[in-house]
């Protein structure tokens, strides 16, 4: 099971609302590469993974996407508060507007909503890890596009905080080698036999 | 900065050098160093979490105290502005 623990994983404080900014950020909660599709990606992965340890980095990573999906929450909530009518209309967020207000939405920027087609579960373990090493990958890349568009500091922080933890579960991904790890347990060098 | 902030850092900070390590002891488990530091954060965290849930509240819903109200829906929440 899970447990609620009162905290964000890094520090969100945004002094200024700005909704131009939630509108392209919003795709890291429900888009193709976001969180949302990160923590059950993994989560899904662990029941028919056949190695204890590689079930338990996909548990342990899973969790953490958890925690980063609450951080994109708190970003797009600070950043779309206190909004008047007018806000909405200048930011182009007016189509948001309409169905969601101000609430948090799982979407991608363009607009299209949350889909279980990003959660990878292939049931096999060669083709589910090389879908969570790109995956993380892509993520990253996601994390650097929004921070070549974005200019705040308070916005940048938690969001550079989530690409480097990109980096960090690829390597750990990376380095799953069941039984020691010697040439012969080596997912990455598997030929697959054909059944 | 006020205590209860300072408290709320630490936590956050330790917790992440936890976190981190865990992973880190996922595809590592024998790594002596590694569970020495795993050790050496979590008895900090321990510390720190009984500190700030002593004084401003439980961080978890198996936390709480036997006390006149329940503090779990009166503290500020995690997302907001002026948490």
């Amino acid at each position: 099971m899970w447990i609620y623990e009162r905290k964000l994983q890094f520090p969100v404080k945004i002094k200024n609302p700005n909704p131009r900014y939630a509108k392209i950020i919003v795709s890291q909660l429900g888009g193709p590469d976001g969180e949302l599709g990160a923590s059950t990606r993994y989560l899904n992965q662990r029941y028919s993974m056949p190695y204890r340890d590689v079930a338990g980095i996909l548990t342990d990573v899973g969790t953490e996407e958890l925690a980063h999906v609450e951080m994109i929450g708190t970003i797009l909530h600070q950043l779309t508060r206190n909004m008047c009518v007018e806000d909405v209309s200048r930011a182009g967020l007016d189509a948001y507007f309409v169905d969601h207000t101000a609430g948090v939405f799982p979407q991608s920027a363009g607009g299209v909503p949350f889909d279980a087609k990003y959660v990878g579960v292939k049931g096999d373990v060669i083709a589910d890890l090389n879908e969570d090493l790109a995956a993380e990958q892509k993520a990253r890349v996601t994390y650097d596009n929004l921070l070549r568009m974005i200019d705040d500091h308070d916005v940048c922080e938690p969001l550079r905080f989530l690409r480097a933890r990109e980096l960090v579960h690829y390597q750990r991904f990376g380095e799953t080698k069941p039984s020691g790890g010697n040439a012969k347990n080596n997912l990455y060098s598997v030929i697959p036999r054909i059944l | 900065m006020n205590e209860q902030k300072k408290l709320q850092r630490m936590i956050q900070t330790y917790s992440f050098v936890i976190y981190e390590t865990a992973l880190y002891l996922d595809t590592h488990p024998n790594c002596r160093a590694a569970l020495d530091y795993y050790a050496r954060y979590n008895a900090k965290l321990s510390e720190a979490v009984e500190k700030y849930e002593s004084r401003f509240g439980p961080m978890t819903i198996f936390s709480g105290k036997n006390c006149e109200e329940w503090r779990w829906v009166k503290e500020p929440w995690p997302w907001e502005y002026n948490a």
